[in-house]
């Protein structure tokens, strides 16, 4: 997380290391290039939107809060998304642990299945969750014979909020943990060190900065989150009623300022969410630091021993007072424990995952596989999903340069106001993506001086092509950045190090050393993008004006289909919309084993 | 500098995976391109053909149209063809419709803030006239027989069939162990006509308290406050509630297409009144005034109105409502909007913050 590893002071670096990251002509043309890009796409939308909430003065951040239903729908959000994170931060990790170091039958697909929740449109995704529990549904029913509600309760924001971010929390700490320098631990228990003692205090402390950056984005982004919980919540003011979707009723009522203040608010939220990890960062870097314990080589140890794995045990149950926890301990022990993480990251990933991602496909066969590609041939679907293509390629483009551009600045520079160029980059992340369609619409539409110098100029942003990409870029962005930027951190500093020592350009050495070190992370960062782009909503009905065939996405296709009741179109657009991440998982897969790097994972 | 067998392999495949993502992003860039300077190739063509029409004007027409979410399939299905017919036999010209639907409130705002519309036709005339507000419409858009208005429809309730619950009228719906459908006015324009129809109602039978006592017991009823009218048919649809307040027009055509729950139109109810308006900005800039003012008369004759009753809505034209009156039950207190006072009363006297409908809210607990 970009945040929190700014704060934290770089391990002492060779003088000959810091000569060349200080060079002032790479630093300059980064800076100049990051900074314009930040500007147009973060600075200019956010400002508009922080200006709108002062249009009535200081008091206008307070405005909501005067509400007592804006309270309310305030402290749903914030509680719901603490929960919704710290659930998935755990599982989470969890799972990321499993799937790294864990060799249990259908991890590889599990892992592949992973990103699913992301490229499958909100609205969508809440539709499937409140199939599964909606009262009249048999797992509904079971729930409420037992008094317990989901659908239209607010655990069902939670759910909601849960799946949505999924990915995030396990996809953050797995490429940190894959790139492990094992040998530390190899050394620690050399030295006796229990299991869990070389957990806690050898790998934990190395794969914080993933866990911390995983709970901050899962946080923000389930704040934001809109189309799924909107569907399933049942958004009764003062109880069900989330802040996302609070602000959007103040926004149909002509209250754009309302609106504006209560985005702001939530921003601040999670601005303070990530000062509070950055902070704990600092002190866990400096009790590290004193430690002498700092990851540093390139993240490519030796396997572990089968002796060391084999000397496996169980931990011992002492808070094992729970019923339950004495089962999992001797089932523990029975079957092993990665046999334990499996059963764990299968139970944890089919309730999760694998239940609504069935009831995805049963409802896109509902009419047979015949009924599936005849929805898929209409001509608005097949128009929708070529756009979508369109804006995904392009979106993956920008993000890939000025990702990879902000994240080396972040981690390979020192320079003033880091922390500053850190905090923007992660901004759109707490943006209701409503807001973030908003917030463009105010900058560069029709009835902005800038929206019109540019139309005068033939360029069309808001209601085309453009407007479209960016707002993809405006909810992806931040993902990017935040993925490469604890890799580029872990990995690869001795190895450079080494290639200048060896008189290799700074140019070649990022080439040759730092990219393929974080090759992973990168291509990660490229799924997330395709995923999240393809599956975007509400920041893209907002400044693409819908027009069908024209500028409608596939997502807002599915929007569409679900109005008109159309469940069949609906569910086989957005199965293809989720499968498309999840053949470029199957496709980095094998590129991972062609070269004969499977074992390495 | 030596690599070992391994390294180099790995370094070709770390290549050849980068060279593959250049490779697919430049083919989604390259093809986006394509989609832009296909769109300008068709522009020229248009325009050369534009050129070669003889008495000057153009073979083809394009007009933009922007509406409400339900009404998709009757626009693009059936009233469109039919103008294409009847434009194409009156003056030779083809026109291309590009549309556009998303909830009133959001579609007006996307028009209002330079979404290239020319023709709106949205569920209330509030949201129109947010569009004039924003000075895309400058003419007096209700000034004409129809008074701006294209479809009508009341506000009715839908119940399962052979209705169990026995719901005859709104103080059915406020008996305790009903459970009611309906949407959320705070982000539905469908939700403002259905609880203006409920607080209309009540003012009927009696003062302003009692309205809002009704108004109070039928929303302690309510579970699920959906986003809009169509989340909330689509609740009432996957079985959740015994009731659904909602457009007349919507319930008609849901329950001829589901056959399991049936409409029950109480004794007073509002009049639903959706508007249509040319925008005046954008059809200036497109040049197509002609064609757009001729589709909303259009929409007004009896080939259309007769379209749209087919489709639920209750025709505003005289002489197709004549003919399919006795398709309708029209009930014996049906009130407009008028008169409660216009939508700009109702919006601060129910609808503003801390307004009667907010105060229902809090008071539900």
């Amino acid at each position: 997380m970009s945040t929190v590893s700014v704060l934290q002071p770089a391990p002492a670096a060779p003088r000959r290391w810091a000569v060349h990251a200080s060079r002032p002509l790479t630093l300059y043309l980064g800076l100049a290039a990051v900074g314009s890009y930040l500007l147009l796409l973060v600075v200019l939308p956010v400002g508009s939107v922080i200006r709108m909430a002062l249009v009535h003065g200081w008091p206008g951040f307070w405005h909501p809060l005067t509400d007592p239903l804006g309270r309310a729908a305030l402290g749903l959000s914030v509680t719901a998304g603490l929960l919704a994170a710290g659930i998935n931060t755990a599982a989470g990790t969890a799972v990321a642990f499993a799937l790294v170091r864990g060799r249990f039958p259908g991890r590889r697909l599990l892992d592949t299945l992973l990103d699913l929740p992301l490229g499958v449109p909100t609205t969508v995704s809440g539709l499937m969750l409140l199939l599964l529990y909606s009262p009249v549904s048999p797992i509904g029913a079971w729930l409420a014979a037992r008094h317990l509600a989901v659908a239209y309760a607010p655990a069902g924001v939670v759910l909601a909020m849960a799946f949505v971010t999924l990915p995030y929390a396990v996809r953050t700490v797995q490429p940190v943990l894959a790139g492990l320098d094992r040998r530390m631990e190899e050394a620690a228990w050399t030295l006796g060190a229990s299991r869990w003692r070389t957990l806690r205090e050898v790998v934990l402390p190395m794969v914080w900065p993933g866990i911390a950056s995983g709970f901050c984005l899962t946080f923000s982004r389930a704040m934001a989150e809109f189309g799924s919980v909107v569907v399933i919540s049942g958004n009764l003011p003062g109880q069900t009623l989330v802040a996302p979707v609070y602000l959007y009723g103040l926004l149909e009522n002509d209250d754009p300022f309302g609106a504006a203040a209560m985005s702001v608010d939530l921003l601040l939220i999670a601005l303070a969410a990530h000062a509070v990890a950055a902070w704990l960062e600092h002190r866990h870097a400096a009790r590290l630091r004193g430690a002498g314990a700092v990851a540093g080589g390139p993240g490519q140890g030796a396997p572990v021993s089968p002796t060391a794995r084999a000397s496996a045990r169980p931990a011992a149950g002492r808070q094992a007072v729970l019923h339950a926890g004495r089962l999992a301990a001797a089932l523990a022990r029975r079957i092993g424990r990665w046999a334990a993480a499996g059963v764990f990251t299968w139970v944890w990933l089919g309730v999760m995952l694998l239940l609504p991602l069935a009831g995805l496909i049963s409802g896109a066969l509902q009419a047979g596989v015949a009924g599936f590609v005849q929805s898929l041939a209409q001509p608005e679907a097949v128009a929708s999903l070529r756009l979508s293509a369109v804006v995904t390629a392009w979106t993956v483009l920008f993000n890939v340069v000025f990702g990879l551009w902000t994240a080396t600045l972040l981690t390979k520079h020192r320079f003033p106001g880091r922390w500053l160029v850190s905090a923007v980059a992660d901004l759109p992340f707490a943006l209701s993506p409503v807001i973030a369609g908003l917030a463009l619409l105010l900058v560069y539409g029709p009835n902005t001086g800038l929206g019109q110098w540019l139309q005068a100029h033939g360029i069309h942003v808001v209601f085309a092509l453009p407007g479209m990409v960016m707002a993809s870029l405006l909810v992806t962005y931040p993902l990017v950045v935040r993925e490469l930027v604890p890799a580029l951190q872990l990995t690869g500093r001795a190895a450079e190090e080494a290639a200048y020592t060896l008189g290799a350009s700074r140019w070649r050495t990022f080439v040759r050393v730092t990219l393929p070190s974080i090759r992973w992370s990168l291509y990660y960062a490229v799924v997330l993008t395709v995923a999240r782009s393809l599956g975007e909503f509400g920041a893209v009905l907002v400044v693409s004006g819908n027009l069908v065939g024209v500028t409608q996405t596939a997502p807002l296709y599915v929007y569409q289909a679900t109005v008109e009741h159309n469940m069949a179109a609906a569910d086989a657009v957005s199965l293809i919309l989720a499968s498309a991440s999840f053949v470029m998982l199957l496709f980095m897969q094998f590129l991972r084993r062609k070269g004969g790097l499977a074992h390495e994972h | 500098m030596r690599h070992s067998k391994r390294q180099i392999q790995r370094l070709r495949w770390w290549l050849g995976g980068t060279a593959a993502a250049v490779a697919l992003t430049s083919i989604g860039a390259a093809a986006a391109d394509a989609a832009a300077h296909g769109t300008v190739h068709k522009t020229a063509a248009h325009r050369a053909k534009d050129d070669r029409a003889k008495d000057g004007t153009p073979d083809t027409v394009t007009l933009t149209f922007g509406s409400y979410s339900t009404t998709k399939d009757v626009y693009e299905d059936q009233i469109f063809p039919a103008f294409q017919r009847y434009w194409k036999q009156k003056t030779g010209q083809t026109v291309i419709f590009k549309d556009s639907y998303d909830a009133s409130g959001a579609e007006s705002r996307a028009i209002a803030s330079g979404l290239p519309v020319d023709v709106a036709a949205l569920s209330l005339a509030d949201d129109i006239d947010r569009i004039k507000k924003a000075g895309y419409i400058t003419h007096d858009w209700q000034n004409d027989p129809y008074h701006g208005m294209v479809t009508d429809s009341i506000v009715a309730i839908g119940v399962r069939k052979g209705n169990p619950k026995h719901i005859r009228d709104w103080t059915d719906l406020a008996k305790p162990g009903v459970v009611v459908d309906l949407p959320n006015p705070q982000t539905s324009g469908g939700a403002k006509w259905d609880i203006t129809a409920i607080y209309g109602a009540g003012l009927k039978r009696g003062s302003a308290a009692d309205a809002k006592k009704l108004l109070a017991s039928i929303v302690r009823n309510v579970k699920v406050l959906d986003k809009s009218g169509e989340a909330s048919m689509t609740t009432f649809l996957n079985g959740i509630g015994d009731a659904v307040v909602g457009y007349e027009d919507d319930i008609l055509r849901e329950s001829h297409n589901r056959r399991d729950f049936t409409e029950v139109i109480p004794k007073a109810t509002l009049l639903i009144e959706n508007p249509v308006a040319v925008i005046d900005k954008n059809v200036d800039a497109h040049g197509n005034r002609q064609v757009a003012e001729a589709f909303v008369a259009f929409l007004r004759s009896p080939v259309a109105q007769r379209i749209f009753a087919a489709n639920g809505f209750r025709p505003v034209n005289p002489a197709v409502w004549n003919e399919v009156k006795s398709r309708y039950t029209t009930p014996p207190q049906l009130f407009t909007i008028a008169s409660l006072g216009g939508w700009a009363k109702v919006n601060q006297t129910l609808f503003a913050q801390g307004a009667i409908f907010d105060q229902v809210l809090a008071e539900r607990k």
